[in-house]
């Protein structure tokens, strides 16, 4: 029994209130369609071997598919993966290192669309060094951009396939200005990507000899990675941004030089849009491969993957024996 | 952060006669404790001008504080008037050795000082302030900065201030100690005149001899630490006091006498009354 | 008897000269540096990978300033800077205030002041990166937390850092504790403030660019990361000059504001090390 006459009538008021505005509220004109939020962790800052991106954006692709794309950059693919699991992005657009290295922690994830089936690292030398082929690497002095990056695990695969490993050869974090290192003579040889190479050549590289990673195990450059999760319960989505993707990358395979020029726009090292034709040519080579050319962009070799898994293993980036078939995927590029 | 609560007492007479009985201060320090004061005794009527003065240590400082009510006795108890001192209060004005100005005020702000921090009239403040300033020869410092002045102007900007209340009580620890002997005869002058103007009852502590005995009724003498009153030397020369007057032979003699005491006292011969 | 003048030992040199005589050899030094870069580019025929020519570095800065590449970059960087360091900074002084008024929290508090005086704060970039996300929160964050600081320690000394004697003078006079707060320990921390304010300016800036560092799209830090992957560093040299003047313009805008607020006190408190 309320105390004072007052006080019970006050609280009645306050009930009527409530339920005013709990009305009030449904009454409200609700969004007929939600823009549902599409967070890509980028490996990189958006620089113009994303024009397909930019594409998408530029063009209405991610709208159309009531998608509100946000780009979130991030330094080397570890950091994106890391968005991902910490929750600050939807969607990881890294290499694959970093997603076996999760799953071997226990993380659940899904990788569910090849982004560049080619693998792009190399490891060059000045054509002084005389280095041509994996086993001249022996006993040389070998940058790489940093311990935890894929230029040194694609080095570690070049040494292996002639029987050599770290110890046969000396490396050293450069950080990613690694041509400064080789062009000093600090180095013998550095690894790095075929745009670094490119970009480093428009800077007075010289003559040099490149050995391509791809020759001894073509492991794919990048792709697109959520949590199981995700993969499970935001399907739709998840199919809608991966076929405005595909679509942007398609187009940038089509119109390279529109696309040189969009960059200008997006990218922030976009300023030259020669430069960036060379990159995004480079990028579309690295985009198509025979599986993609008969199943579509953004497929799986589940055979080669099987093969890199074991790789990794056999030199111990990896503890445990990793399910292929459930850290790849191609059902959602059956889908696109 | 020092306890800054002023006790509200209702305002006492004009002048205040100081009643000091029995007093002891006992400072705990990091080894023993000390005891700065022992059982000291001594009465000062209103109005009348008191010199303190002993050697250094002897407790003239901790007496002034308890006088001033910013420290408390460890045993016995001062009087103002009739009251008790428990804190410190607006009715007694202090003036310590340095001027103690506020660097980012103008000379008039620090003046004015007292009357913002009590929440007195402004205007009738002010008029005062002026009056002030214009008997130490101040007015045309009123808009600088303490920096801009010399030691001895910034003294008399801290003499001023401690004024400007128009306390009943007035103490001073060696407050022309920093300054030159002509600066120094200047502010006694001066003092003197405020003095006898306001007809405070002023205690006034000074390594100085000549000092005390040109300016004071009394002189009184401290022992050694732990100090108390050793001996009292009435002044008697007219007022106003003159700057010559400091050379007549009953002068010359006062002092005389009394730093004969004071060196009887520093050999142990005399003990305190 | 004649007495000889002594001969002058120097002229006395107008002040006005004097100075700039000093700009001038100032100015003799930059050039001998240029001149020494220069020729140890030409003579170690060092590629521009490595290191550019002056020339190239200031063609580089006037295209892009001329051409607007840089000003949206700049822009970016400059909010988080000074959304940082303002924030910081009041946070600090706040922070400050309130322990200093309260002894018993600043004994209990003591030793972690000493710790994070020593914690380097920059290393917690790449979590607050996670924590926040991108954008201009997180370098914002970033630049806070350094700002902080110096204002929060600057703070707590120039309060406490009052002579007895003058607080008598306030007890005497009866005065409150806010009183005393706001009539003596503020005015005098003022200088302290200052000092702290201009340690914290140019801390901000760094604190800003490393946030960049690890993740932006935009500003004049992500443009350095950028150029580092273009293997441009002509550019990176053009941006960092950049930085460094803005942070030298904002430095001198906060003494500037110093010596308005100072100016007729002759106070002058040497900059504490960060």
């Amino acid at each position: 029994m309320p105390s004072t006459p007052g006080l019970h009538l006050t609280r009645r008021q306050l009930l009527c209130h409530s339920a005013l505005g709990a009305l009030a509220l449904t009454a409200l004109p609700r969004r007929t369609h939600a823009a549902t939020p599409m967070r890509m962790a980028c490996w990189s800052q958006p620089i113009s071997e994303q024009t397909n991106v930019f594409a998408a954006q530029e063009f209405g692709w991610f709208r159309e598919a009531e998608l509100e794309f946000t780009f979130v950059p991030g330094a080397g693919g570890g950091a994106a993966v890391k968005n991902v699991l910490a929750g600050n992005a939807d969607i990881a657009f890294a290499n694959l290192e970093p997603l076996l290295f999760a799953a071997d922690s226990g993380e659940k994830l899904k990788a569910v669309y090849n982004i560049y089936p080619q693998n792009v690292f190399n490891v060059v030398s000045p054509t002084s060094k005389n280095i041509t082929k994996p086993q001249d690497l022996k006993g040389k002095r070998i940058g790489v951009y940093s311990l935890e990056s894929g230029t040194r695990h694609n080095l570690r695969i070049i040494l292996r396939s002639v029987g050599l490993d770290e110890k046969d050869v000396e490396v050293v974090p450069t950080g990613v200005l690694n041509f400064g290192p080789l062009l000093q003579g600090q180095v013998d040889a550095t690894a790095a990507t075929d745009t670094g190479l490119w970009a480093a050549q428009q800077q007075g590289l010289g003559e040099v000899h490149s050995i391509w990673a791809r020759d001894y195990l073509n492991t794919p450059t990048d792709a697109f990675i959520v949590s199981e999760e995700f993969s499970t319960t935001r399907r739709e989505p998840l199919v809608a941004f991966l076929k405005a993707y595909k679509r942007g990358t398609q187009w940038m395979l089509d119109h390279p030089d529109e696309a040189a020029q969009l960059a200008v726009k997006h990218a922030i090292d976009g300023k030259d849009p020669q430069r960036n034709l060379a990159i995004i040519k480079l990028r579309n080579a690295a985009t198509v491969d025979e599986h993609t050319r008969q199943h579509g962009l953004g497929w799986f070799d589940m055979a080669l993957l099987e093969k890199v898994e074991r790789t990794f293993r056999e030199l111990g980036l990896t503890k445990n024996t990793l399910e292929v078939q459930r850290l790849f995927t191609n059902a959602f590029v059956q889908a696109l | 952060m020092a306890d800054v609560t002023v006790h509200q007492q209702p305002a006492v007479l004009m002048s205040s006669a100081i009643s000091v009985e029995r007093l002891s201060k006992r400072f705990n320090g990091a080894v023993a404790a000390l005891w700065a004061l022992h059982e000291v005794n001594c009465t000062v009527q209103a109005g009348e001008f008191v010199a303190l003065v002993g050697e250094s240590g002897c407790g003239k400082t901790t007496l002034l504080r308890l006088i001033a009510g910013l420290d408390t006795p460890t045993t016995g108890r001062v009087l103002l008037g009739n009251q008790i001192v428990q804190g410190p209060r607006r009715e007694v004005g202090f003036v310590f050795q340095r001027p103690v100005l506020l660097a980012w005020r103008t000379i008039l702000d620090n003046v004015l000082l007292p009357v913002e921090l009590t929440r007195q009239s402004r205007p009738e403040a002010r008029q005062r302030a002026f009056e002030l300033l214009t008997l130490l020869s101040l007015r045309d410092f009123a808009g600088h900065r303490p920096h801009q002045l010399s030691g001895g102007m910034q003294q008399r900007v801290a003499l001023v201030r401690a004024l400007l209340l128009q306390p009943s009580v007035l103490l001073m620890d060696e407050p022309f100690g920093a300054l030159d002997a002509i600066t120094r005869e200047q502010l006694h002058l001066e003092l003197l005149k405020m003095w006898q103007h306001g007809e405070q009852t002023v205690v006034f502590i000074t390594h100085d001899i000549t000092e005390a005995v040109f300016l004071a009724d009394r002189v009184l003498l401290m022992s050694r630490r732990p100090g108390t009153i050793a001996h009292a030397f009435p002044v008697p020369l007219p007022r106003p006091r003159t700057l010559e007057m400091r050379f007549e032979r009953r002068f010359t003699d006062l002092c005389h006498t009394i730093h004969q005491t004071m060196g009887l006292l520093q050999q142990g011969a005399l003990y305190a009354d | 008897m004649q007495i000889e003048p002594a001969p002058l030992l120097h002229t006395h040199t107008p002040r006005r000269q004097r100075r700039g005589q000093e700009r001038l050899w100032s100015l003799v030094l930059l050039l001998a540096v240029l001149s020494a870069w220069y020729g140890l580019v030409q003579w170690r025929r060092l590629p521009p990978l490595v290191l550019p020519l002056p020339t190239a570095v200031a063609r580089a800065l006037a295209q892009n300033l001329l051409d607007g590449f840089l000003w949206p970059h700049l822009w970016v960087t400059l909010s988080e800077i000074l959304l940082g360091f303002i924030g910081g900074s009041a946070l600090g002084i706040g922070l400050g205030s309130l322990v200093a008024l309260a002894p018993l929290a600043q004994r209990i508090l003591n030793p972690y002041i000493i710790a994070s005086q020593a914690m380097p704060k920059l290393a917690l970039a790449p979590l607050f990166v996670i924590w926040c996300g991108f954008g201009i929160a997180p370098k914002a964050l970033i630049a806070a937390l350094i700002a902080f600081f110096p204002l929060f320690e600057n703070t707590l000394t120039g309060l406490s850092a009052v002579d007895t004697e003058t607080l008598d003078v306030f007890r005497m006079l009866g005065a409150s504790r806010w009183q005393v707060f706001r009539k003596l320990l503020l005015p005098n921390a003022v200088p302290y403030l200052f000092a702290g304010l201009r340690v914290a300016i140019v801390l901000s800036v760094v604190g800003a660019v490393v946030g960049e560092y690890i993740g932006a799209n935009k500003g004049l830090g992500a443009l350095i990361m950028a150029s580092q992957g273009m293997m441009d560093t002509t550019l990176m040299f053009a941006v960092f000059i950049v930085l460094t003047l803005v942070g030298i313009m904002l430095y001198q805008l906060v003494v500037y504001c110093e010596r308005l607020v100072l100016a007729r006190r002759t106070r002058i408190v040497p900059m504490r090390a960060p």
